[in-house]
């Protein structure tokens, strides 16, 4: 038994900005099929009316894919539309023309009977000229667009821009069908609003009797910017989808209503939409699976994650320059201590003199005064005094290469300990790595053995 | 039962802010040493602001070139806590052609970009004083068809004294006013700082604008002041569409010399 | 089931066709490169089941390669083969290179190849000629659709292929033709292809040609599923018109007809007379209300003689009532200097202005393009033009003082005001 999944919240970073939220969502069941529906509106202040943008393109994707779904059950054209030839590109470039045609011809009458008001076309600095002109006049509601139809027979997923489309399959293996538009990358995405919208809209049709399907789940792009990387993601979508085999698709959606503000908050900051078609009972089957891949990519995740980091330690050679540093500042404090020594002992060497000097005049001895005449005929002036300055000044040099051999050591300290931590940070993270290979090697093994 | 609410670390999106700096001969002395101080100091600066930046982290990627181009970050882009400056040495030629030759080869996911959906669109940094002495229309025009990466990303060109060749670096950021032209060496020393404080702020913002050359600049010039000068745009040059068409050989046909009047 | 290499296959007087390969294939059949008598040519193989009346269809191909090709734009079939297997095929000429599927060229954005718009006008009257030819030898081209033209963008040059499906009028050789080419009463079952058939559909491809839209499909056309109901609607006896005057519920669709929206405006008011006549609620409804081919070719002649080139920027220019027209890209005035005054309008005089009998009076639809004069430049000085003969006739020229002149085939006269020349019982007035 299928159901439908449904979260939207506003993106921590709009709350605190004041903007809207951008992203819209819906989903739809009825006794033919189920639809659902995310659109995310560009968040560009040239794109004042994105979130009407995102509205009108859920409703009319709904809209047109019911009427569709009918139209191709009446006919009997199921087979046509699997059958990955010119028929299926026909049926399909045709809904999505249907439904790019009524979405810009929505906006536009909207335009019409609301102009854009002056705080409106203040944001618009990069597109005023244009819009003035009467160019480009859909970008101002421009969106991007997931939507999906399923019935007995068929899954079909339409895209046009970012956000991304996983379908898990009946033996919990995940896939993004839809094929990728590259102009689609960073924060750069093709638009409803784009001039080949048409010709630019991709999709995929599943044979569900053929690969029957466990779910299929939409997320705007605020889903994706929050992990960092596609397989992150993957594993946040199954614990979503065993938290729904475990108490309901019901209960899944009131769960992320609460922690979708908290995930956005945590995470991209952008408005989160998750839509989706899940069966709960199928899911249920997969439940060892998917905690088995899970355990493995958030392993394989954390493995790439510190050889990241590795490799962007190595990559300047800071560690050979702290290095470098260290013993150039232990070479330097070992020259600042020697330099001190021998300020000490050339001090010492006089003070002694002097010393001995003022003792031998105490004792008034013969010698000294002979000592004093040959001193008179090298030293003008007062020996004392000029002994006494002599002495002051090693005194100062002495103290000064006592500064500088502190400093020195202080710096050799600093060095060191820089030093010593980023070594100590590059060998912790080489056993963490070695010990988390060895930790995913041993999973891998596990689920080698595995039935 | 795994608990939703026990998250896995969310890293921020990573900002590459990529250095491509011209050391050839002529920057050598005075020049080179203004670059160097420059660039460690920026490095301290923007290690606060990557620490403080909510929404990106920093990552630097350095690309030298002089004869031949070289990246200094040859592993891929660094954190900014493993950052290290390590002076650059100046001489030899403007190997431009070369510079772009590389980041073509680097600017994608299966190289330094290696990650799903980890990095914002880059912010890159040109400097140089002079002139190119290698075919770099040729690289320019490939790296400009072939890589996106490329084309989105903010560029930005700091044009030091007058033998800087304007004109090339106007093509190479593909945008007039995002050519910035110094002269003295405290202002390209603050220049470097200021251009890499405020594009890393607004290259980081999450409501995208697809290029945010224009807000940067503004930035720049508001700090930067008299010191330094930009480029005015300039006139564009109209398309001068050929004229096919069925012409008909009318060459050597006689002309009517009846009197006609 | 490919042929292979080296196959032979018998015509059906005996000679020998060998297959060298497999060039492409279709719903109905596969196109081979073959040698035949010492030259390459291609052979089409029919699917067996791909055609509903293989007798009547082997019969009526069988007569075509007897008659022979109507004319050179058409890749005629040239032998039918033997019957083989359950099913036959034809030879004929191999495709020359440069010629792309009108498909392909109305698809492609930049204009598919097409050089100027000038080349658009020429290849329609390219297309509408060889379909004269083809009714006036009692023909009808039962499956008109734009895969079986293929167009030369540089030159202009049409080439008609498929041509398995002609048949003369009112027989039917199984073959109905794809909807949206089809005539309002063809898709009701109410009749089978004939001449005001194919003029209907002649309409829809000239109309996709210079608007790169179809008439029909504006927005009745934007629906999610186009079903069979839907189709009868959209190209049936209730078909409407993207420009139909008086019921506006079917217009072309920004985002989705862009084309058109952009190219309607700027077609010249005759042409757009031509294709309100075409496409009007009676010419749906009535087969004998449609446009005949002669009144498109003297439409699109006059077309081809009021589109210049600004001097200035190099746009082209749909001059207007043949008078100083303004360019709509660089606001440029073009003056027209002189003027050529016909039998009902006049068109400018600008270098390769071409003249054509049908627009000196009255005329038969066989000479209707027989040219008659061209404006060309002296080569020595670009800026001074003349009207050269191209008739196989004598001209008369009268100078406005009274002086007459013979003007001999081949010869030009200087393109003066006040000149008149006569040719063909009609009259040009330089003015």
């Amino acid at each position: 038994m299928y159901k439908m999944i449904y979260a939207t919240t506003q993106g921590s970073d709009h709350i605190k900005h004041g903007i809207l939220c951008e992203d819209s969502g819906l989903v739809l069941e009825s006794e033919e099929c189920r639809i659902f529906a995310v659109a995310d509106g560009h968040g560009d202040s040239n794109c004042p009316r994105s979130q009407f943008g995102s509205n009108a393109a859920c409703r009319i994707a709904a809209g047109e894919m019911e009427a569709f779904c009918t139209e191709i059950h009446d006919h009997e054209w199921e087979a046509k539309l699997l059958s990955e030839d010119r028929d299926t590109e026909r049926l399909v470039r045709q809904l999505v023309t249907s439904i790019a045609a009524k979405w810009i011809k929505t906006v536009r009458e909207d335009l019409e009977t609301s102009p854009l008001t002056d705080e409106e076309k203040a944001g618009c600095t990069r597109y005023l000229e244009r819009y003035d002109r009467g160019e480009r006049l859909e970008h101002i509601y421009g969106t991007t667009l997931i939507a999906a139809l399923m019935t007995d027979s068929y899954l079909l997923l339409i895209q046009q821009g970012d956000g991304r489309c996983v379908v898990f399959d009946s033996n919990g293996a995940v896939s993004q069908p839809i094929p990728w538009d590259d102009r689609c990358f960073a924060n750069v995405t093709t638009s409803m609003c784009d001039e080949d919208v048409i010709q630019s809209f991709r999709y995929c049709v599943i044979d569900l009797k053929q690969n029957s399907i466990a779910a299929c789940l939409a997320g705007s792009d605020g889903v994706e910017d929050s992990f960092p990387s596609m397989d992150m993601m993957h594993v946040y979508y199954r614990n979503l989808l065993l938290y729904a085999s475990e108490n309901g698709a019901e209960a899944l959606n009131d769960h992320l209503a609460e922690t979708l503000p908290e995930f956005s908050r945590k995470g991209s900051g952008d408005d989160v939409t998750i839509c989706g078609i899940i069966d709960p009972e199928s899911i249920a089957g997969c439940k060892p699976a998917f905690e088995r891949d899970n355990t493995i990519v958030r392993q394989e995740s954390r493995l790439h994650d510190l050889r990241e980091r590795l490799t962007s330690m190595n990559g300047m050679g800071k560690l050979e320059a702290l290095k470098k540093r260290f013993e150039e500042a232990s070479e330097t404090a070992e020259e600042k201590e020697r330099l001190l020594q021998e300020a000490t002992r050339k001090l010492e060497e006089y003070h002694d003199d002097l010393q001995q000097m003022e003792q031998d005049e105490a004792d008034g001895l013969e010698k000294l005064l002979i000592w004093n005449r040959l001193i008179d005929s090298i030293f003008p002036g007062n020996r004392k005094a000029a002994l006494e300055k002599k002495v002051d000044e090693l005194k100062e040099r002495q103290e000064l290469a006592e500064q500088q051999a502190e400093q020195s050591q202080e710096e050799m300290a600093h060095a060191e300990a820089e030093y010593r931590e980023y070594l100590a940070k590059q060998e912790d993270l080489e056993k963490e790595i070695e010990a988390a290979q060895a930790e995913l090697d041993g999973l891998r093994e596990e689920d080698g053995n595995a039935p | 039962m795994p608990d939703i609410r026990e998250q896995e670390t969310i890293a921020r999106k990573l900002l590459p802010i990529i250095y491509v700096l011209d050391t050839s001969g002529s920057m050598a002395g005075d020049r080179i040493a203004a670059v160097n101080t420059a660039m460690s100091e920026t490095m301290e600066v923007l290690k606060d602001v990557s620490n403080n930046n909510p929404t990106a982290e920093l990552k630097i990627g350095v690309l030298q070139f002089a004869s031949g181009a070289k990246w200094i970050t040859s592993n891929g882009f660094v954190y900014m806590d493993d950052f290290y400056w390590n002076d650059l040495k100046a001489g030899g030629l403007t190997d431009l052609g070369s510079a772009l030759d590389e980041l073509q080869s680097k600017l994608s996911r299966s190289a330094f970009l290696n990650s799903d959906v980890g990095y914002k669109v880059p912010v890159i940094i040109f400097m140089s004083d002079g002139g190119p002495t290698d075919d770099y229309e040729k690289a320019l025009k490939k790296i400009n068809e072939t890589n996106k990466w490329f084309r989105a990303s903010t560029k930005i060109a700091i044009a030091v004294g007058d033998e800087a060749n304007v004109d090339v670096l106007q093509k190479i950021v593909g945008n007039q006013e995002a050519v910035i032209r110094v002269d003295d060496l405290e202002s390209l020393k603050k220049l470097i700082r200021v251009v890499s404080v405020t594009a890393s702020m607004i290259g980081s913002r999450s409501r995208t604008d697809s290029n945010s050359t224009g807000d940067i600049m503004d930035g720049v010039k508001g700090q930067m002041g008299d010191d330094i000068q930009t480029v005015d745009t300039s006139t564009t040059v109209p398309d001068t569409g050929d004229d096919p068409g069925n012409t008909p050989d009318d060459s050597d046909d006689p002309w009517g010399n009846a009197d006609w009047d | 089931m490919v042929f292979e290499t080296g196959k032979v296959i018998m015509t059906s007087f005996g000679e020998p066709i060998t297959i060298d390969s497999y060039i492409a294939g279709g719903g109905q059949g596969d196109v081979y490169k073959v040698f035949y008598a010492g030259e390459k040519k291609a052979l089409k193989w029919y699917k067996p089941g791909a055609l509903k009346d293989p007798d009547a269809f082997y019969e009526n191909l069988k007569k075509n390669t007897e008659k022979g090709s109507p004319d050179k734009a058409f890749l005629w079939p040239e032998a039918v083969t033997e019957k083989k297997d359950g099913s036959f095929g034809y030879i004929m000429n191999l495709r020359p290179d440069g010629y792309n599927e009108l498909t392909n060229v109305l698809v492609t954005s930049g204009g598919g190849g097409f050089t100027s718009f000038k080349a658009v006008v020429e290849a329609a009257i390219k297309i509408v000629s060889a379909f004269r030819i083809l009714h006036v030898r009692g023909y009808s081209y039962q499956d008109m659709n734009s895969g079986n033209f293929f167009i030369n963008p540089r030159t202009g040059d049409v080439l008609i292929c498929d041509n398995d499906n002609v048949a003369p009028n009112g027989t039917y050789t199984g073959i109905v033709g794809t909807p949206q080419y089809m005539a309002p009463e063809i898709v009701m079952g109410n009749a089978k292809p004939d001449t005001h058939t194919d003029e209907f559909s002649l309409a829809v491809v000239l109309f996709m040609l210079l608007c790169a839209s179809h008439p029909l499909e504006g927005e009745h056309w934007v629906v999610p599923c186009l079903t069979p109901e839907i189709e009868k609607r959209l190209y049936g006896n209730d078909a409407l018109f993207i420009f139909d005057p008086h019921d506006p519920s079917n217009r072309p669709v920004r985002g989705v007809h862009n084309n058109v929206l952009k190219r309607w405006d700027f077609l010249p008011q005759y042409m757009k007379e031509a294709f309100l006549e075409a496409f009007s609620r009676e010419a749906i409804t009535n087969p004998n209300k449609r446009v005949r081919e002669l009144n498109w070719l003297k439409a699109l002649v006059r077309f081809q003689s009021d589109i210049v080139r600004c001097s200035t920027c190099g746009n082209e220019i749909f001059i207007t009532n043949a008078s100083s027209t303004v360019c709509d890209r660089c606001n440029e005035l073009y003056e027209v200097k002189n003027t050529l005054k016909l039998y009902e309008y006049s068109v400018t005089a600008a270098k390769n202005t071409r003249i054509y009998k049908c627009q000196l009076g009255v005329c038969n639809a066989d000479e209707a393009l027989t040219p008659v004069g061209l404006v060309v430049a002296k080569p020595d000085n670009p800026q001074v033009l003349g009207f050269r003969n191209m008739s196989k006739t004598i001209m008369i020229g009268t100078t406005p003082s009274g002086k007459v002149n013979q003007v001999q085939p081949g010869e030009v006269i200087p393109l003066k005001a006040g000149i008149s020349i006569q040719v063909f019982d009609g009259t040009i007035e330089i003015q």
